[in-house]
């Protein structure tokens, strides 16, 4: 699981068993694989494993069901053998039987599965909803999620749906994160909506009013009903972010050395200069008007603009550290020449297009006619809202672009009577915002298309009229890729007018700067400059803005200063300012809006104005913005294309930087010698089955059909699989396998007590672990309150918080406090909830990832991070409180409620491991061996099969020498060569049969008339059938005498399969250690599934076998036979325990503990006390009453 | 609390000669071996009083033989329990028999707030006056049946007894429905606290109903009222007085006449033995003997004999403050129970409720023919039972 | 202020509900806690009366519902803890009905939520008529012990 983030390809893998497909069979299969000591590759296409996957073609069983599923996934995810690969396709496998190489394409999950808790804190966060498709309905969630959202899943890292990059940001010049931050006001996040879009560009406010949104342009939205009212938003957020603009910093003021001097400072030097100070620049701008802004100032009229906001948006970028000189003239003032001089090494020269062009007809000298330039500049910085220049008159202007129209406006506000446009193109043609010419139409502009001037009429130098011609479109094409208009002749006509408006475009008044070397394009006037770098014919000398590009649009001039800003600090740091920059913008999204997205029902809001009335001799700005609710509506009309908005909502609350939205797309090759492909969808149930339900497709390449039948079924079926894999495989690289990855796992975890031998007696020193858990507990639980609690207690050393205590960095952490402080007893508050090696029906990845890392060395884990030294010292006692799921997250309604249950309940925790007591330790070694009881296929296969994995199996059975017909439960003939070339070793029926031993060393006593046979066995497997048959039956079910009837009878009489149900259920749970295992009735089913059933129980009894020893369970009783009265009651319980007679002849109870189940019914049953519960004695739980029940302010008394 | 140098004064520790006969008659010295009452003294006298505290002293069933046997008195009983208080003080961890539930109970009954139901066993037939200064206290009784159904005791047909034959005696009394345990078993393994919390509200019962004497069937109860609370308690003026203290003088002056026994369960055969077991607390510890045996004996058809051990050599049967018991314990209620049936009785009556859960509790074995299956009964359902039938209304 | 209630929860079914209710969204009071136990049948009655002494006003035993035990123990064994300690809290006049038996199905968040509620609820009844009510209660025999299945 870990390891599933890092591997990347690696040609020698070529160890062990890849495993393909995600249904319970698959996972059981890898579970047995790796349990016999065979790597195991588990690779699933679904981001986790869970219940639905597991168990899509399972029919429903009644002896095993979610209680098993559960603790099968954890056993196998968290196995040290098994490498689970989630979101994984296999592209191909190549190569042959016993070295295939498989290529693997891993889908990103944008977290770190090794990180992330699944605490959802994100998930609260994420405000951008999205659809998707589960089990055949639309569901909505968030953009990040649980990977099989809301079910169990193993892993239970989050995952994020991405989409490539929605078509409003790949249209916005300066690459605002559109989508992030209208979803972020979709949620009423106006504050981090505005921070947001400061990440990309500053001058929102501006932008906002005045941008030419080609993002909207762009909008998915369009396709089912209009576009979002993008531009509207963007001026929302600025208008009414409660924390005013703040800018962040990419590197420190002024960290960066070097001057740099930008020239004019319009929109695109505003934007280049924020940005190099952003970079740790200190720019100086050279500015030769007497405002800061260029045509922000003095080209947008007020009523487009206020000047309040302009200068508010331009002061928040002087903050950064900018020096502006106003009324400084480069090329007029100071030289170019002087300022390189100065020691400015780089230069930006954004100097706009201020230079009017000319009618070029007569009259033009008048000076009545006046160039909109200069009419807008001087109107502009009029002081107050009155103006009357134009009282009384009627104004004529001339031009179509922004300019025009903004001129017609002022000029109708400054009281002019009469204002007509013309233009000699036609409406389309119009360069101007298609809203503003609305706007300038509802305030009563006139506007004569396809209308070209000739001549403006004068009396003596006072201008009466001018005369027009009307224009049609020809064919040819000009260089701005607009068709010539040509005149019709005749068609002249006179107009009245006292003024004259030219507003047919600028050009950049590039000569004025008056560098020499400056390469200019000869007929527009423009700086020639490279469009990626930007830089112009002079190294180090760069230019953007309209005096590159002639009239253009703020956001072009200012996503030129972000390019320019580039340039001059890979400049400035001497690196090359071509490599890794591209022009082309990113690849658009993909969107199915009838099927998968959620359309909002609303229109788009329409931009308040103010009334006609208040226009006229007014400058007031024209609109007012979006309210509140309709900003909200309008950004919820969002389709959300990239799905996820990168709005790092949940990179910023994730405290344990799970989050990773860099993530991408993995290809890497996986080894294996064989290959199991476990297909579960119905589709392809038609594949053959052949031996074991196997079909190789090349030789070592199995397909393994789903099959039915209860879970119970699918699992023996799986194991059989398994086994026959096993099989395949050489054991000498088994034996490698299991040298590489058994060597030195520390067991003693399941026993924390016989730890503590050494340190019994004299104080305790304890430590407390507080988890925050990247901040899901911490923010419910006062820690501060708990330690100061805590520390009141007697006995306790330490309390610590840490991040995380599931890593590996906590491991260390702990385990550095125990060695520094000498702790012998620790505490953990976290999710974890025992401190057995058990899983239970709700443990969880996080759980056994906390146990696994503070607890248990593996060599895998040594060799990949050396986590061995950090373990906890081997005579440390842990115990674990969960004040995840048990306080923090179920009371996180009542904060101060689950601070103060979270000190009652660490403070039981504490007593819990001040009651517990030293234990001896006690071990058995498993003999590597078999003995089976009982003729039969079944049998005969699981013999043949333990033989083959290298155990020393023998049988004991019913045979018959000659050939013919022979009893399902006699070994033939032909079953007997079969066995014999394995050296199963066959022995006849006994007349007598004795089990004696304890477990992992069992003493079979076969008795033969007089003599006696002895076998000693690791494990024993019992047809019980076959030991009652015959007279008389070698088994006695109803006196509990024998150890092997003891086994048995605890074992249940139920039938078969619900048996082994119950049997494996407690085998993954609280493992297997008795090592006697129950064979099926001979003969039940078809010899296929005998089959099948031999494989299995093979599989299980070489996975007990494996283990090589057994210790007991962590919750196994001891029983002191000093206080044990011989009541009886005990053993009248559970047939585990005997009576045994003392020398004197009193009898008192006697249980092996390696046999114990541990569910402490005859602790409960004892009247003396004396039999005990290491984990759970009646101390530690009346501790745990003691301070959970006692209320905390008495808490000092424990 | 714990003044080592009271304790000895007390318990005239000092005079111990080191002459081991307290061992030799230690029912527990018999078959625990490293159990050793002299050695105890000598140890903690030698440490004077401080250091761990020998695990054997929880050992100690408080049968009392020692203080029988030793020439001057010296209370080892009274002193081991001296040395529980000291080392649960040090937080030595008590071993509680059934889970600690006794234990449990009687905390619980220590809450003054609580309002008990333990009469609703209670038979119409018996007569309780009303505006009376004496009081029948019934102990553990109710609760007893309960916690032990397991072993089939029925205590509380002993305290029905009793108040059957007070009836029958004419003598006035009332029940206290909120009285509490006696807190015996929490004294003996040193909970003071406990004890003292169930006393005081015994005494605020006792006042709340003007109660001036107690009349008693358990000799747990009637000891520790009669002898312990007023060590612990100022102004006690109660008069406690034992239930066969009642009822042996009124046989004796003719007064009141048992009649002849109904058969009881399997054991109805002529002529009907039985032996009687002295409980520890109300031989030895109050010298009753005789008043039992008396009212045994007017039974018609009885016959009484005597067990090897009996009076103030009676063996006792094993008891322990429901804690720190086991095999030892086991062995000398076998032996007891031999005894009995060495006696050929064929019922072992007792005058004390937790004898009877004891020794029941001891025949509750695994090993069941090495075990005597003698029946026990209590002395006052006995009695009861032999009430002649019309002069039960 | 809720009354503490004390939860006896098995290791497995029973402790599967808690965590359920907590993944479902479900909370209850921060008086309810919970004591884990291998498996129901570990508890006796010494422990349940304890939790009372330590000042529970009620306890709860939930675990797997019959026949789904873990260690396919019999129920019998707490159901006979479970009943002789209802029987000395009605002694007690602490009122049998704050010692509650529930066997779940794994998992099963809701039930276990309802289960807490409805105890509360008990609790605060009793507690409230507990002064009004009559020195004259069932006989110990008689009590029946229900199953919240």
């Amino acid at each position: 699981m870990v390891l599933s983030m890092t591997v990347k390809s690696d040609g020698s893998m070529s160890e062990g068993v890849a495993v393909i497909g995600s249904n319970v069979a698959a996972i059981q299969a890898a579970l047995t694989l790796a349990q016999v000591g065979i790597e195991v590759k588990l690779i699933t296409n679904s981001a986790a494993l869970g219940w639905d996957d597991a168990t899509n073609n399972v029919s429903d069983d009644s002896s095993l069901d979610q209680r098993f599923l559960h603790p099968l996934l954890l056993r196998a995810t968290s196995h040290p053998l098994i490498t689970l690969y989630t979101g994984a396709e296999v592209e191909s496998i190549k190569g042959e039987k016993g070295d295939f190489k498989i290529q693997v394409v891993q889908r990103p999950r944008y977290i770190h599965e090794d990180i992330c808790t699944g605490c959802g804190r994100c998930q609260v966060e994420c405000p951008t909803r999205v659809t998707s498709l589960l089990r055949g309905q639309k569901i909505t969630h968030t953009a990040i999620h649980t990977p099989l959202l809301g079910a169990k899943a193993v892993p239970s890292a989050f995952i994020i749906d991405k989409n490539g990059f929605a078509p409003c940001q790949v249209a916005c010049p300066l690459g605002i994160n559109v989508q992030g931050f209208v979803s972020l006001l979709a949620n009423g996040k106006t504050d981090k909506a505005l921070a947001l879009i400061n990440e990309a560009a500053p001058l929102a406010g501006i932008l906002g009013r005045v941008c030419r949104h080609p993002c909207e342009d762009n909008c998915n939205r369009a396709q089912v009903g209009s576009p979002v009212s993008i531009r509207a938003l963007h001026r929302y957020a600025a208008d009414n972010a409660l924390g005013g603009i703040k800018y962040s910093r990419k590197f420190p003021a002024r960290s960066q050395e070097g001057k740099i001097a930008i020239v004019g400072s319009g929109p695109a030097g505003l934007t280049a200069a924020w940005e190099l100070a952003r970079l740790g620049y200190s720019p100086t701008v050279f500015e030769s008007h007497g405002v800061i802004g260029g045509m922000l100032a003095t080209g947008i009229p007020r009523f487009r603009l206020p000047r309040e906001i302009r200068e508010r948006e331009i002061e928040a970028i002087r903050n950064l550290g900018i020096d502006i000189r106003t009324g400084i003239t480069v090329g007029r003032d100071v030289t170019f020449a002087y300022l390189k001089e100065r020691g400015y090494r780089a230069f930006f020269l954004s100097i706009g297009a201020q230079r009017n062009n000319k009618l070029n007809i007569p009259g033009e000298e008048l000076e009545e006619v006046v160039d909109c330039m200069s009419l807008l500049l001087t109107l502009n910085l009029k002081v107050g809202n009155k103006v009357d220049t134009f009282v009384g008159s009627d104004v004529v202007v001339i031009g179509g672009g922004n300019a025009a129209i903004d001129a017609a406006r002022t000029v109708l506000r400054s009281g002019a009577v009469e204002v007509t446009i013309f233009y000699r193109r036609t409406r389309a043609e119009m360069p101007a915002n298609p809203e503003e010419v609305e706007e300038a139409i509802k305030e009563g502009v006139k506007i004569e298309c396809c209308t070209m001037p000739v001549e403006i009429l004068r009396d003596g130098y006072r201008v009466t009229g001018i005369r027009c011609q009307r224009t049609k479109l020809s064919d040819e094409i000009m260089i701005n890729g607009q068709h010539r208009p040509e005149p019709i002749p005749g068609t002249d006509f006179v107009m009245d007018a006292n003024y004259v408006v030219v507003a047919i475009g600028q050009s950049p008044n590039v000569p004025q700067l008056d560098i020499e070397g400056l390469a200019i394009d000869s007929n527009t006037g423009v700086i020639q400059v490279n469009p990626l770098t930007l830089e112009t014919s002079i190294p180090g000398v760069f230019a953007g803005g309209d005096c590159i590009s002639g009239p253009n649009n703020v956001v072009e001039a200012m996503a030129a200063g972000l390019r320019a800003a580039e340039s001059i600090d890979r400049y400035m740091q001497g690196r090359d300012l071509k490599v890794e920059r591209i022009l082309e913008p990113p690849e658009i999204a993909k969107v199915d809006i009838e099927t998968m997205m959620e359309v909002s029902p609303y229109k788009r809001a329409p931009m308040p104005t103010i009334h006609l009335r208040k226009r006229i001799n007014s400058f007031e700005e024209t609109t007012t913005g979006l309210s509140a609710e309709a900003a909200r509506r309008e950004a919820q009309r969002c389709l959300n294309c990239a799905l996820c908005s990168q709005c790092m909502e949940c990179t910023r609350v994730c405290e344990l930087g799970a989050v990773f939205h860099d993530d991408d797309i993995r290809h890497f090759e996986v080894g294996a010698q064989v290959v199991l492909r476990f297909l579960s969808s119905d589709s392809e149930k038609n594949i053959p089955t052949g031996k074991a339900d196997q079909e190789a497709i090349t030789e070592g390449v199995y397909m393994v059909s789903p099959g039915d039948g209860g879970l119970a079924k699918q699992l023996i079926r799986a194991m059989a699989v398994a086994m026959e894999t096993a099989i395949e495989i050489k054991p000498t690289e088994v034996e490698e396998a299991r040298a590489q990855d058994f060597a030195g796992l520390d067991t003693d975890l399941d026993h924390p007590h016989r730890a503590l031998e050494q340190i019994a007696g004299g104080t305790k020193r304890i430590g407390v672990f507080l988890c925050r858990c990247g901040g899901s507990i911490s923010s419910v639980i006062d820690f501060r309150t708990v330690d100061r609690k805590l520390s009141r207690l007697p006995e306790v050393t330490c309390i610590r918080e840490i991040g995380q205590a599931c890593t590996e960095a906590a491991a260390k952490q702990i385990a550095n406090q125990v060695a520094e402080l000498q702790l012998d007893r620790i505490v953990v508050a976290a999710c974890r909830c025992c401190n057995s090696e058990q899983v239970c029906y709700s443990c969880t990845d996080r759980r056994v990832m906390c146990q696994q890392f503070l607890l248990r060395r593996s060599k895998r884990n040594e060799t990949l991070d050396n986590s061995t030294e950090f373990a906890p010292k081997a005579q440390t006692f842990v115990e674990f409180v969960n004040i995840r799921e048990q306080c923090a997250w179920v009371h996180e309604d009542d904060p101060q409620g689950a601070t103060r249950k979270a000190v009652q309940i660490i403070s039981a925790g504490i007593a819990r491991a001040r009651a517990s007591l030293p234990m001896p330790p006690s071990e058995n070694s498993i003999l590597p061996s078999a003995l089976i009881i009982g003729g039969g296929l079944v049998n005969s296969t699981a013999a043949r099969a333990l033989a083959s994995r290298g155990y020393q199996v023998e049988l004991v059975a019913r045979q018959r020498a000659e050939q013919g017909q022979y009893e399902r439960s006699e070994t033939s003939p032909l079953m007997l060569e079969q066995l014999q070339e394995k050296d199963v070793i066959v022995k006849p029926w006994p007349d007598a049969l004795k089990l004696e031993g304890f477990p992992g060393n069992y003493e079979a006593v076969l008795e033969y008339g007089s003599q006696t046979d002895r076998i000693a066995a690791g494990a024993v497997l019992v047809n019980i059938d076959e030991l009652n048959k015959g007279t008389p039956p070698l088994l006695n079910t109803t006196s509990s005498s024998g150890l092997l009837d003891r086994i048995i009878a605890r074992k249940g009489n139920s039938g078969y399969l619900a048996r082994v149900g119950d049997d494996l259920l407690r085998e993954i749970t609280i493992k297997e250690t008795s090592g006697i295992f129950l064979l099926p009735p001979n003969g039940a089913e078809l010899p296929n599934e005998q089959i099948l059933h031999g494989l299995a129980i093979a599989a299980r009894v070489s996975t007990y076998l494996e283990q090589g020893s057994i210790r007991p369970r962590a919750m196994a009783v001891n029983i002191d036979s000093r206080l044990c009265r011989g009541c009886g009651n005990c053993a009248d319980i559970c047939p585990y325990i005997e009576m045994k007679e003392h020398g004197d002849g009193t009898v008192y109870a006697y249980v092996d503990e390696a046999l114990c189940l541990g569910c402490g019914a005859c602790v409960t049953s004892c009247p003396t006390g004396a039999i005990t519960q290491s984990l759970q004695s009646d101390r530690q739980i009346i501790s745990t009453l003691r301070s959970m029940l006692r209320s905390d302010q008495r808490l000092s008394e424990v | 609390m714990f003044d080592l140098q009271n304790v000895i004064n007390d318990t005239r520790i000092r005079l111990c000669l080191d002459c081991g006969k307290c061992t030799v008659v230690c029912p527990v010295a018999r078959y625990d071996p490293e159990f050793n009452p002299r050695r105890i003294v000598q140890e903690v006298l030698r440490q004077n009083g401080r250091g761990p505290m020998d695990e054997k002293i929880w050992s100690c069933i408080s049968c009392n033989m020692c203080m029988e046997r030793c020439n001057y008195n010296v209370k080892f009983t009274d002193f081991i329990r001296a040395l529980r208080y000291k080392a649960l003080a040090e937080g030595a961890e008590i071993q509680y028999s059934h889970g600690g539930a006794p234990q449990a109970t009687m905390h619980i009954m220590a809450q003054r707030d609580i309002k008990q139901n333990r009469l609703n066993w209670l038979p119409k037939d018996i007569k309780l006056s009303k505006q009376c200064d004496t009081a029948f206290f019934i102990g553990c009784a109710p609760y007893f049946d309960i916690l032990f159904s397991d072993l089939g005791v029925k205590t509380v047909e002993g305290s029905k007894g009793a108040l059957r034959l007070l009836n029958q005696a004419q003598v006035p009394f009332t029940l206290l429905p909120n009285e509490r345990c006696c807190g015996r078993d929490l004294l003996l393994s040193g909970d003071m606290e406990g004890f003292l919390a169930l006393a005081r509200s015994n005494v605020h019962e006792f006042s709340r109903r003007g109660i001036k004497n107690v009349i008693t069937n358990c000799p747990e109860c009637y000891y520790t009222l009669k002898v312990d609370y007023p060590k612990f308690l100022e102004n006690w003026d109660i008069n406690v007085m034992h239930i066969t203290e009642i009822i042996a003088p009124l046989i004796e002056s003719g007064k009141l006449a048992l009649g002849s026994l109904k058969p009881v369960g399997a054991a109805a055969l002529a002529p009907y033995k039985v032996t009687y077991h002295d409980p520890c607390t109300l031989g030895r510890y109050s010298r009753i003997f005789d008043q039992p045996r008396c009212i045994l004996a007017s039974i018609e058809g009885l016959e009484v004999v005597e067990m090897a051990d009996n009076r103030e050599k009676a063996l006792c049967c094993g008891a322990s403050p429901w804690a720190h018991c086991g095999a030892v314990n086991k062995q000398i209620q076998k032996e007891r129970l031999a005894q009995a049936g060495a006696t050929g009785a064929n019922m072992l009556v007792t005058a004390c409720p937790k004898c009877q859960i004891h020794l029941k509790c001891a025949q509750k074995s695994a090993e069941n023919n090495d075990v005597c299956q003698i029946e026990i009964q209590d002395i006052c359902t006995l009695a009861a039972q032999s009430l002649l039938p019309q002069e039960i209304s | 202020m809720y009354p503490r209630v004390l939860v006896f929860a098995c290791n497995w079914g029973g402790w599967s509900c808690i965590e359920t209710a907590t993944n479902l969204g479900l909370h209850y009071p921060v008086s309810v806690k919970v004591v884990k136990v291998s498996c129901l049948s570990r508890v006796h009655v010494g422990l349940i009366l304890k939790a009372f002494e330590f000042g529970a006003s009620g306890v709860m035993l939930l675990g797997c519902e019959q026949g789904r035990c873990h260690f396919s123990a019999d129920s019998e064994y707490i159901i006979n803890e479970y009943e002789k300690a209802r029987s000395i809290l009605e002694t007690l006049g602490i009122w049998k009905d704050r010692l509650v038996l529930a066997q779940l199905p794994a998992f099963d968040g809701r039930q276990f939520v309802m289960q807490v509620m409805k105890l509360i609820a008990e609790i605060e009844r009793i507690s409230t008529s507990k002064h009004a009510r009559t020195v004259e209660p069932r006989p110990a025999q008689d009590i029946k012990v229900q199953l919240h299945l």
